[in-house]
């Protein structure tokens, strides 16, 4: 299945065509899917507070210094 | 690329990517203490802790992973694009290393919190959680490692025509 094939041509020739993708890796994608959606959605659920913008420390609350 | 140099830059490869997979459970490790307890000063020096094995030790280790693993495929006959496993691999550690960069910044602000003297339990404990970076980063490398053990097979379609090319060549 991942190797290249061979198919006859009209004058008898072979001519080799290239392999498909294979079912691992085709099998890991739909898992790798499945698991985005599932995160994101629990993420969503439970606040939705999560995403590029946690990344800047915008969401992190500084304590308050006080004044001297 | 020459057998002791290709030994050699697949020791350093194994030795760093290996490593961050062990840096990244000591960081678990501290990231699931910032979860279990409200104690003040465990909770400064899980934070710290996280930030300068963040810093120190995982995101250099994961940088030269990800350069010593280019250079190792661009120096051996599995190639960088010509095999599935290989360019999976490739791009789960891109992935991984973009995720941890923007995290640090995360990290280092929730150790500047924690480092304030100004800041009291209350805010220590209701700080920020990265346990899903955490164990999401150790599922990605435990793949990645998986997947350079076994080797699955599959050439890509750019690998199948270099192959094609090489027994063409072969043959005359």
């Amino acid at each position: 299945m991942t190797h290249p094939t061979s198919k006859s041509k009209a004058n008898g020739e072979s001519e080799a065509t290239p392999p498909g993708v294979p079912r691992w890796v085709k099998i890991s994608a739909a898992v790798a899917v499945v698991l985005v959606v599932m995160l994101v959605v629990i993420v969503a659920l439970a606040g939705g507070e999560h995403g590029p913008g946690l990344h800047t420390g915008v969401g992190i609350d500084a304590p308050s210094v006080g004044s001297q | 690329m020459r057998p002791g140099v290709r030994k050699l830059v697949l020791s350093v490869h194994l030795a760093v990517s290996v490593g961050w997979i062990g840096a990244a459970a000591a960081y678990l490790a501290l990231d699931v203490t910032t979860v279990a307890t409200n104690d003040p000063p465990v909770l400064r020096a899980a934070y710290l802790g996280m930030d300068l094995i963040l810093r120190s030790v995982i995101v250099p280790l994961s940088v030269a992973t990800l350069i010593s693993g280019i250079v190792i495929s661009l120096g051996t006959r599995w190639g960088l694009f010509r095999h599935y496993w290989v360019v999976i691999s490739l791009a789960l550690t891109v992935l991984a290393t973009a995720v941890l960069l923007f995290e640090t910044r995360t990290v280092s602000a929730l150790a500047d919190v924690a480092a304030d003297p100004a800041t009291t339990p209350q805010q220590l404990a209701a700080l920020d959680s990265t346990m899903v970076h955490s164990i999401g980063g150790i599922i990605v490398l435990g793949a990645i490692l998986a997947l350079n053990v076994y080797k699955p097979r599959g050439a890509t379609r750019y690998g199948w025509r270099k192959q094609q090319a090489s027994q063409r060549k072969a043959s005359v």
